[in-house]
């Protein structure tokens, strides 16, 4: 397929590159998952059950 | 403190519903048409606009952004208000935003049949719109942020990430995809060409269904998940790592809908291996939702709403594993170009999309008019005729879809192609077409039975139009986290920061795809003796864009053998350097065009073929689906604007010699004569300048000249 024109020679930096920014995020947002204290998780979580009106279901 | 009182807006969030039901509607019956155009040509109608080729778009368009489009609205506008306990920042822009969006479907639902069209699949629309389209999305962004930052819960709920990562990203893809040079008040010219174009547009393409069809649905998910189960979702921090592994994920994706195009290989690798890894992120949060209901399931059983949810994420779990299937190499060289990738996208659409909007219809409606639903037992019966008609869709489709595909690449033991004939390929699938065609009926039925129930239910009680609700105002700082979860307060503390991060997140991953294509020139290499499309031959393109011929064939010969025997030499990226737009397609309901122009090659023929063919394409080659396009033979080439498209190309970059818009109403007479001549001389009898000139000629053209040697 290489034949197929258009290769820029180096272009697998830009793979690398863009591998590196995701794991980077990744890891970073793990961290930042792991670091939420359990109480406030819970709080948020449930954000969405306490903005109810009382009628009906 | 005290507790502030203030009131939602529930006419928004009312308003939305209603557009979405109303759009819903017209979009499947649209596409209920169309379906049944491609085994019963005769439903074209006759009529130039309502051919395959123009209203196909209207209905991609009108499910995806008016439709879907106005569901998300409905979602945000009912969720954010009460996740954060304030009321939307302005009623005016919300108004505002509201009707600009009907405007602008209405303006899509008139110019699309009119044949005013850019071409690139789901931003058809032309540029008066495309600007209306911007202000219009600003609006919605701007009252969504404005809201944020007067909110009374200082906590943003992960749902409001999502939408976040929505308005951002939709508003950079739609830009940058929309780059376009305005010919006239209708008419404008990609500034990308070829390759290029074909990259943005896939790049915006994949990044469409991933930030307008998904990361919106996911916020909803999370939101009206919790709130139909009544407790809170499964796991929150897995929603944490679900939203940045997603929209980091996505937006590299984009060019496995180029596999085996003249696109680098390293593109196309980046990716294969990033749509690989979404499987993970989508599957964490289709879990997330469907674990919401562990221990509830008993709630599933007696509610179909629940059901609507449950099937909807199922729906979004299977899609989400079969993309990267198809992002696979080997199994694109025989879905790409078929049914498959239909039926793939239909079980996102009426899956995933209309599942879950159904579903928060059915949630909402009572809510806002503070009554019970109509009949539950109806929504049942919606929910088993949805169902229906997902199957009786999707499972001809993939039949369909293997079949052709099979079949195009069948050799015979002596080395020939099983069936050289195309059509004999369609002729086989046509079954196949009634059913989808079927399967599509049946979940409009179900749905125009939701939405007589929910008329029903409006009926039944009144719309609070402001609903009351009071709240603290937002304290400075809360001191049980004082101590911990650093992070989380920076980054929740900081709207604009959190803004600010995720534009640069979506940004590098469209920066890395794009900017080696568009720095380094030697990217595309130039095919010398490919030359501009002469006067004549650019408006038969404009003609083939207008009437939409790319919806049906591709321009694209990828470098297999099964291709190559079928239409002639693959294609290079160098052909292309002129193409604004590109027109490669996507969708081979009928064969590849590219060599139609090649003399000696398999696909030529000759001006008196198309002749014959444009008028009655069922009478020459037996049972085509192809629409008949008669008016080509009556309406002459409206060339008035042909001097602003010389110019238009030239400063696109097209090398037309100085001076030459003068002449090249010239070159255009004395070439469509010649094409006049060659016909009457084989008895086919056509006025001068009549459209069916230009588009032969431009046909001719297609491939001619990279038979020439080619030059590396
Ligand atoms: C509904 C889909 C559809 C649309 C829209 C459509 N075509 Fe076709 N076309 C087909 C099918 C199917 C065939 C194969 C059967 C046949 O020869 O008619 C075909 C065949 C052709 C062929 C003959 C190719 C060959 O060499 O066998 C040409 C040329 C062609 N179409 C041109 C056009 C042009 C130009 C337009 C737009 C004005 C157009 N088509 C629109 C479906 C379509």
């Amino acid at each position: 397929m290489s034949d197929l024109l258009g290769n820029v020679s180096g272009a697998d930096v830009y793979l690398i590159i863009s591998l590196i920014i995701f794991i980077g995020v990744f890891i970073m947002a793990t961290i930042y998952m792991l670091m939420m204290p359990k109480q406030l998780i819970k709080t948020i979580s449930e954000l969405p059950l306490n903005d109810d009106n009382n009628y009906e279901d | 403190m005290q507790k502030e009182k203030f009131s939602y807006d529930n006419t928004i969030v009312r308003n939305f519903a209603i557009a979405t039901m109303v759009w819903g509607l017209v979009g499947m019956l649209v596409g209920v048409i169309i379906a049944t155009q491609l085994f019963e040509p005769a439903m074209n109608l006759g009529n130039r606009f309502t051919t395959f080729g123009r209203i196909r778009p209207l209905h991609t368009n009108a499910v995806i952004f008016a439709f879907v489009g106005n569901a998300i609205f409905m979602g945000v506008y009912y969720s954010l208000q009460r996740l954060l306990k304030t009321r939307m920042f302005s009623d005016t822009l919300s108004k505002i935003h509201f009707w600009g969006w009907q405007l602008i479907i209405v303006a899509a639902a008139i110019t699309l049949p009119l044949g005013i069209t850019t071409s690139k699949e789901y931003a058809e629309l032309e540029w008066p719109i495309d600007i209306a389209i911007t202000i219009i999305w600003v609006v919605f962004g701007w009252n969504m942020i404005g809201t944020i930052f007067k909110r009374r819960e200082k906590h943003m709920y992960v749902a409001i990430w999502f939408y976040l990562a929505t308005f951002l990203t939709v508003a950079l893809l739609h830009v940058v995809n929309s780059f376009e040079l305005p010919v006239t008040f209708l008419k404008s010219y990609s500034w990308y060409a070829g390759v290029q174009d074909a990259l943005v547009q896939w790049w915006y393409g994949h990044n469409a269904v991933a930030f307008f069809l998904t990361t919106p649905f996911l916020g909803l998910m999370y939101y009206f998940m919790p709130k139909m189960a009544n407790r809170p979702i499964y796991s929150y921090k897995l929603s944490i790592l679900h939203f940045w592994s997603l929209i980091f994920l996505y937006i590299w994706a984009g060019p496995h809908h180029l596999l085996y195009s003249s696109l680098p290989d390293w593109a196309q690798t980046l990716g294969v291996a990033f749509s690989i890894m979404l499987i993970a992120p989508s599957w964490g949060g289709m879990l997330n939702g469907l674990l919401t209901l562990r221990g509830a399931w008993d709630k599933v059983r007696d509610d179909a709403r629940l059901k609507f949810m449950v099937v909807g994420l199922t729906a979004y779990g299977m899609s989400t594993f079969e993309g990267p299937m198809l992002s696979l190499k080997n199994v694109n060289a025989i879905a790409h170009f078929t049914d498959w990738i239909v039926a793939h996208v239909h079980v996102g659409a009426l899956g995933w999309n209309g599942f879950l909007t159904f579903g928060i219809l059915y949630y909402l409606i009572p809510k806002l008019y503070k009554t019970k639903l109509h009949s539950k037992k109806l929504v049942s019966t919606h929910f088993w005729l949805g169902t229906l008609g997902i199957i009786f869709y999707a499972v001809p489709m993939y039949i369909s879809g293997a079949t052709q595909g099979l079949m195009w690449k069948q050799f015979t033991l002596e080395g020939f192609l099983k069936y050289p004939s195309f059509l004999s390929t369609t002729l086989q699938i046509i079954p196949m077409h009634m059913l989808r065609a079927l399967g599509g009926l049946i979940y409009l039925v179900g749905a125009i039975i939701m939405v007589v129930n929910l008329y029903k239910t409006m009926k039944a009680g009144s719309l609070v139009r402001n609903e009351e609700a009071e709240a603290f105002p937002m304290v400075k700082e809360d001191p049980k986290m004082v101590t911990s979860g650093y992070w989380h307060r920076w980054i929740e503390k900081r709207p604009t920061q959190f803004i600010l991060l995720s534009f640069i997140a979506v940004t590098i991953g469209g920066a890395v795809e794009f900017l080696p294509t568009f720095l380094v020139e030697s990217n595309v290499k130039t095919i010398e003796s490919v030359k501009p499309y002469t006067p004549l031959e650019l408006e038969g393109r404009d003609i083939y864009i207008r009437e939409g011929c790319n919806n049906c064939h591709s321009q694209l010969v990828r470098p297999f053998r099964s291709e190559t025997v079928r239409y002639g030499d693959y294609t290079k990226a160098g052909e292309h350097v002129y193409d604004h737009p590109f027109l490669w397609g996507s969708k081979r309901t009928g064969p590849d065009l590219s060599r139609g122009g090649v003399k000696n090659g398999v696909m030529y023929k000759s001006a008196s073929w198309h002749y014959d063919h444009m008028m009655a394409p069922g009478d020459i080659s037996t049972g085509s689906i192809m629409p008949s396009y008669g008016w080509l033979f009556d309406d002459d080439i409206d060339d008035s604007n042909l001097e602003g498209k010389i110019n238009a190309m030239r400063t696109l970059g097209v090398p037309y010699p100085k001076g030459y818009e003068k002449i090249a109403r010239q070159d255009l007479e004395k070439q469509a004569l010649k094409i006049q001549k060659e016909l009457i001389a084989d008895g086919k009898p056509v006025e001068a300048k009549k459209e069916i000139l230009a588009v032969i000629a431009y046909l001719h053209k297609l491939g001619r000249d990279i038979n020439v040697e080619e030059t590396k």
